[in-house]
């Protein structure tokens, strides 16, 4: 049998495993979603704050509608770079799941409270928390990265200290910009650093 | 039918190259650092792999500057992903008891 035939067999069927998935996970997990979505909720949340104390004329509804456009042309842009996802594996499915089940609650009960006159901005807000932690615990399950298990945590515990304030004052809007920024955008850079230092399969270079 | 092992793609055969193109398949692009680390070679090895690939038109290669500091973007092509599937499909039917048997 030729040499190189016997060599490629099961080393070569490896080594494109291990690289697809190593590939396959930069892709899921490249953090980029959560530094867009982080920073978009960042600078709301801060604009919202500026808007309560007249640093900025406009309404919330001007604060967040073209950011959160920008956000979603990010991410669509992002997305279409990122055709070739695996959308069967239980860890992609459990990240784009998570995140699809924040952003469509939070456009649900936005729209629902606006057309019945109700928008509770502590309700919003407990809600926000809520489904932010735990799309943050069931990526820390699917990827088993401990450190979402902390940042899920912070999020049910700012969700916690919400649920004892008995009105919103306009500095806890900072407080929100804050921890976006803390529990959003940074794990976000995390999980591109942790991606990006996990892809190193050994066999590569040899054989 | 018998299989013509000499209809594998040289190209892609190559061991570095092989695991360029499989990462490229799901990542779709990455940057030079990224990629060296991990495929763990050194600046002159990946350089000289990935012109053989760009050569062929199965990987792009582009530079840019991210916050000052020039970063080299390398990204799939079309015909790096047809390729890709033709070299794997082809890896299958090597392996496949069918062939096996012959």
């Amino acid at each position: 049998m030729n040499e190189r035939q016997e060599r490629s067999a099961s080393d070569d069927l490896a080594l494109i495993r291990s690289m697809m998935e190593a590939g396959r996970r930069r892709a899921a997990f490249d953090g980029t979603h959560l530094i867009i979505w982080g920073t978009v909720l960042t600078l709301a949340y801060l604009g919202q704050y500026l808007l309560a104390y007249g640093y900025i004329p406009g309404s919330t509804l001007w604060v967040w509608l073209p950011l959160g456009i920008v956000g979603t042309v990010f991410s669509v842009l992002h997305d279409r770079r990122r055709c070739a996802l695996d959308h069967s594996d239980i860890a992609v499915k459990a990240y784009s799941g998570a995140w699809s089940a924040v952003g469509i609650t939070m456009i649900l009960h936005f729209s629902f409270a606006l057309a019945s006159d109700a928008l509770d901005p502590k309700v919003i807000t407990i809600l926000a928390c809520g489904v932010i932690a735990a799309a943050f615990h069931v990526i820390a399950l699917a990827t088993d990265v401990r450190q979402l298990r902390l940042v899920s945590a912070g999020w049910w515990a700012i969700m916690v200290f919400m649920t004892t304030q008995k009105e919103l004052a306009p500095e806890i809007l900072l407080v929100l910009s804050g921890a976006s920024a803390l529990l959003i955008v940074l794990p976000g850079q995390l999980m591109k650093r942790l991606v990006n230092s996990e892809a190193k399969p050994k066999s590569a270079t040899e054989g | 039918m018998s299989y013509d092992y000499r209809a594998i793609d040289d190209i892609i055969h190559s061991r570095v190259r092989l695991a360029i193109m499989s990462y490229l398949a799901t990542a779709r692009d990455a940057d030079f650092v990224e990629l060296k680390k991990a495929l763990k070679v050194t600046d002159g090895n990946l350089s000289t792999h990935l012109s053989k690939l760009e050569g062929k038109s199965y990987v792009s290669v582009s530079k840019q500057f991210v916050d000052k500091k020039p970063q080299t973007l390398v990204a799939i092509t079309k015909a790096g992903d047809a390729a890709f599937k033709a070299y794997v499909e082809d890896l299958a039917t090597m392996l496949s008891p069918q062939t096996n048997k012959r």
